[in-house]
């Protein structure tokens, strides 16, 4: 195994031939390989024992056509049976202790690493191969069939996570943001090999993939590595693999109910908006801390401090397109929905005739820089955290988006508020017993 | 290596971290309270840290609240098994302000009767809730099969919680306060050495009161085999827990021997463990599936147990194959190749626990709470180095019997254990 050196010189990097520098924000740099597009982000973390590869692939469930969804899912699994290249497999790095795994969601899948530095070389190797080499068999994908759908069992058997289904396929019409990630049963259960055969030569080539590694390690070496990894692979063959996706405009309220014979009482209110890429997105991730963050916030004094609730959270994740701010209440025994759901609209509807005092909004930041910063903590986190900023199309709003915190006005929050929490683009889901239960 | 330090003084264990990045300080600091067991249960403990960052003699919660926000500390409190824990992250150059905090809730917290009744009404609703916590409950249940009531591993039943809930006071939550500053603490640092002098006031004062707990649940013999369910309605898999009880601590030299057997069978985390690759992998019956140890502390005994869910039309074989596993680790015992494998995981996975402060806090700040210091680590990890086969199968042999296993599962299930297929 090549010793990957360790010490970081602050001159300018060496250059390595086939490779283009495409910028660098701190200390981040990324890279082109030329010869077949592949992508690499390298962050360098002075001093880490450790280093984490992390490879995103830019495909996800919106991707996904009618009767074929989880399929990218069904992949992801996949990624972890035979192939056919030599070198070292998964199994090789997980047996030296690897800390290892792979998710799907909206806009990407990806298969990370983390080990002792030393053991990059095989990392690069054991994605490269998977990249192109995977060998799909009945005797492999039926079992492991089994075994999204047994996943698939754990999350429908949690109440709220079916709930967030409903409300989400509700919301969305004719965006692939419509079905979750996992797929519904009936498409599960109807998968074949040929599906997954279509579905990976069309998405798994490097000109449509994120290499990260984050780490301690000189990127000569690094990319001399990723070169003799990844150089052979050749570019897609696939045209036009990215799609642009449009949601159908949204006339009027919307309303879902999730009958289950559960104790929990869960309502939901989902709103539309923007893509991480908008700072309207950012305004309305502070909106959300308000609204839900700590004992102090304002729908939790509302809500849990009078016995409406035991809990109250928002959700608010990055996405390539537009998605949802989903605003989650447990219910207590005996309060009403409408009751909570007239609490809520009616703090949206304060926010959006008032500004919210400068001080808070000061406080606000400063909540979420803190909590940013203490987020990049290692390089399997800084990898994880890239990952999503890369999958939604800029991956410099890490750095930039710190910036725009800064400069964000209260009167940006109440116009994120009046633009995008309006309760006639709202969908409220509601989870109630069955009447004969 | 070298990552830590350690120094003991008083009743108050500390270990001094090394940060990978030395602007996040992580304090993790932790009490155990002397009267848990015989006056205070795992209910009290939590809804009194539940209320902590209520308020203080000096500021109310919306206060305590801009405090934290406008210095960048990060706090939680909770609560486990005895102890009430203050998880801390901040940047180094506000740690005084972080200390200060810690002060003033230890020392001068003030618990409002309406903060009081709102907490105990929504803990009372989270009981409600959590009779649809298939998982909890087959962890509550499992636990009852093993332990006495009196043992510190048992977990309140909820029907238990309810009364303790219904009967608390704020006369009593006071109590509580008094005898957590007479404890035994347990601080955990990452950060430079400025940042650990920092913390030597509130050390000192700490150390004004504290004393030593004595704690250690010993349990000495292995159980006859019993098996409870539980009906879940609405659910589609059912939670299971298998196992029994292990009567050596930690200290043993059985034990680590033990523990390395049980991982080949099934770590925790990942695929590598036997009973992933069988009855995930091979076999498709289940997402995922782990066995582990478990104890109260170093110097206690405890149990090992399998954890994972079967859908109910899977259930019977799930459990047979499980079985099937454990009677196979037993009668073979695990092979050179599997000893060589886990040796190196084993290396590896303490190496990339220092990959974060996080990871470096968890580590050194879950051993201290355990009775171990950074030298029981090196002589852990020096002594899996030195396994046998021989060690390994005849610590498993002697602890393990196929035949004599506690089951406990909850979901869509009956009574006798048949699987209930909608």
């Amino acid at each position: 195994m090549k010793k990957i050196t360790t010490k970081h010189k602050k001159t300018a990097p060496l250059s390595v031939s086939g490779f283009k520098k495409i910028k660098s924000r701190e200390h981040i740099t990324e890279y082109l390989y030329i010869k077949n597009g592949l992508r690499i982000l390298y962050a360098h973390i002075q001093g880490s024992p450790t280093v984490t590869t992390n490879i995103v692939y830019h495909v996800g469930s919106k991707d996904e056509q009618t009767g074929e969804t989880g399929l990218s899912h069904m992949l992801e699994h996949m990624l972890f049976k035979p192939t056919s290249g030599t070198g070292p497999k998964w199994k090789d790095i997980e047996e030296q202790g690897a800390l290892l795994n792979a998710t799907t969601w909206l806009d990407r899948t990806l298969y990370y690493f983390t080990m002792p530095t030393e053991s990059l070389e095989d990392m690069l190797k054991v994605e490269a191969d998977r990249m192109r080499n995977l060998v799909l068999t009945d005797t492999e994908f039926v079992p492991e069939r089994d075994n999204v759908l047994s996943e698939y069992e754990m999350y429908n058997s949690r109440a709220e996570i079916a709930l967030d289904w409903n409300v989400v396929s509700t919301a969305f019409q004719s965006h692939g943001y419509h079905h979750d990630t996992i797929g519904f049963r009936s498409d599960i259960e109807s998968y074949t090999i040929e599906k997954l055969k279509s579905f990976y030569d069309t998405y798994y080539w490097p000109d449509n993939a994120t290499l990260i590694i984050a780490g301690d390690v000189h990127e000569h070496n690094l990319l001399s590595l990723i070169k003799n990894t990844f150089g052979k692979i050749e570019k897609s063959t696939s045209q036009n693999i990215l799609k642009v996706q449009n949601e159908a405009i949204q006339e009027g309220l919307r309303t879902v109910v999730l009958e289950r014979d559960t104790p929990l009482r869960t309502v939901s209110i989902a709103f539309k908006v923007p893509s991480f890429r908008e700072r309207a997105w950012t305004a309305l991730y502070l909106v959300g801390l308000y609204l839900t963050d700590g004992e102090t916030s304002v729908l939790h004094k509302k809500l849990v401090d009078t016995q409406l609730a035991t809990s109250v959270h928002i959700s608010l994740y990055p996405t390539k397109d537009p998605f949802l701010a989903t605003i989650t209440v447990s219910a207590t025994e005996h309060s009403s929905y409408e009751r909570i759901t007239s609490i809520i609209f009616n703090e949206i509807q304060t926010l959006a005739t008032t500004v919210i005092p400068a001080k808070t909004l000061s406080l606000l930041k400063e909540d979420f820089y803190s909590s940013d910063l203490f987020s990049r903590d290692g390089s399997h986190k800084v990898a994880t955290q890239l990952a999503e900023y890369v999958a939604t199309g800029d991956w410099e709003r890490y750095i930039s988006q710190l910036d725009e915190i800064k400069l964000i006005t209260r009167k940006e929050l109440q116009d994120a508020v009046k633009k995008y929490f309006i309760k006639s683009k709202a969908t409220i889901g509601t989870l109630e017993k069955p009447i004969n239960s | 290596m070298n990552y830590a330090t350690y120094q003991t003084e008083e009743s108050v264990h500390v270990h001094h971290i090394k940060p990978l990045d030395a602007r996040i300080v992580k304090l993790n600091v932790s009490v155990r309270i002397s009267e848990y067991g015989s006056k205070y249960s795992n209910t009290h403990l939590a809804l009194y840290s539940s209320l902590l960052l209520t308020g203080t003699q000096e500021h109310n919660k919306v206060e305590l609240d801009a405090y934290m926000k406008k210095h960048g500390i990060e706090l939680h409190i909770s609560s486990s098994a005895g102890c009430i824990h203050f998880m801390c992250t901040v940047r180094d150059k506000n740690i005084a302000y972080a200390v200060s905090l810690l002060s003033e809730l230890i020392y001068t917290p003030k618990f409002s009767r309406f903060e009081f009744a709102t907490k105990v009404a929504t803990f009372i609703e989270e009981n409600r809730e959590s009779s649809d916590n298939a998982k909890l409950i087959s962890e509550i249940q499992f636990r009852e099969l093993l332990y006495p009531p009196s043992s510190f591993m048992r977990i309140e039943s909820l029907a238990e919680q309810r009364t303790i809930l219904q009967n608390s006071t704020l006369k009593f939550i006071n109590q509580v306060q008094k005898s957590m500053t007479r404890g035994e603490w347990y601080l955990s640092v990452v950060g430079s050495n400025a940042v650990r002098a920092s913390i030597e006031k509130l050390i000192a004062v700490i150390k004004k009161n504290s004393r030593p707990v004595e704690h250690n649940d010993i349990q000495t013999r292995i159980l006859s085999s019993r098996s409870t369910y539980t009906t879940i309605p609405g659910k589609t898999n059912v939670e299971i827990r298998i196992g029994n009880l292990l009567p050596i601590t930690e200290r043993d030299d059985d034990y680590v021997p033990f523990a390395f057997g049980l991982s080949v069978l099934g770590k925790v985390g990942g695929f590598s463990g036997r009973l992933m690759s069988t009855v995930r992998e091979k076999e498709g019956l289940t997402y995922g599936i782990y066995a582990q140890t478990n104890s109260y502390n170093a110097l206690s005994t405890g149990h090992w147990n399998i954890f994972t869910f079967f859908s109910a039309k899977d259930l019977s074989r799930g459990i047979a194959s499980t079985k099937r596993e454990i009677a196979l680790l037993v009668s073979k015992g695990i092979t050179e190749r599997e000893l060589e494998i886990f040796k190196e995981i084993y290396r590896n996975q303490f190496l990339i626990s220092h990959d974060s402060n996080a990871g470096r806090i968890n580590l050194y700040h879950n051993a201290l709470l355990n009775g171990d210091t950074v030298l029981d680590i090196e002589r852990e990890m020096s002594t899996v180095d030195s396994l046998t086969i021989t060690l390994v199968n005849n610590a498993i042999r002697k602890y393990i019997d196929p035949d004599t296993l506690i089951i406990s599962g909850a979901g869509p299930v009956r009574k006798n254990g048949a699987g209930i297929v909608l």
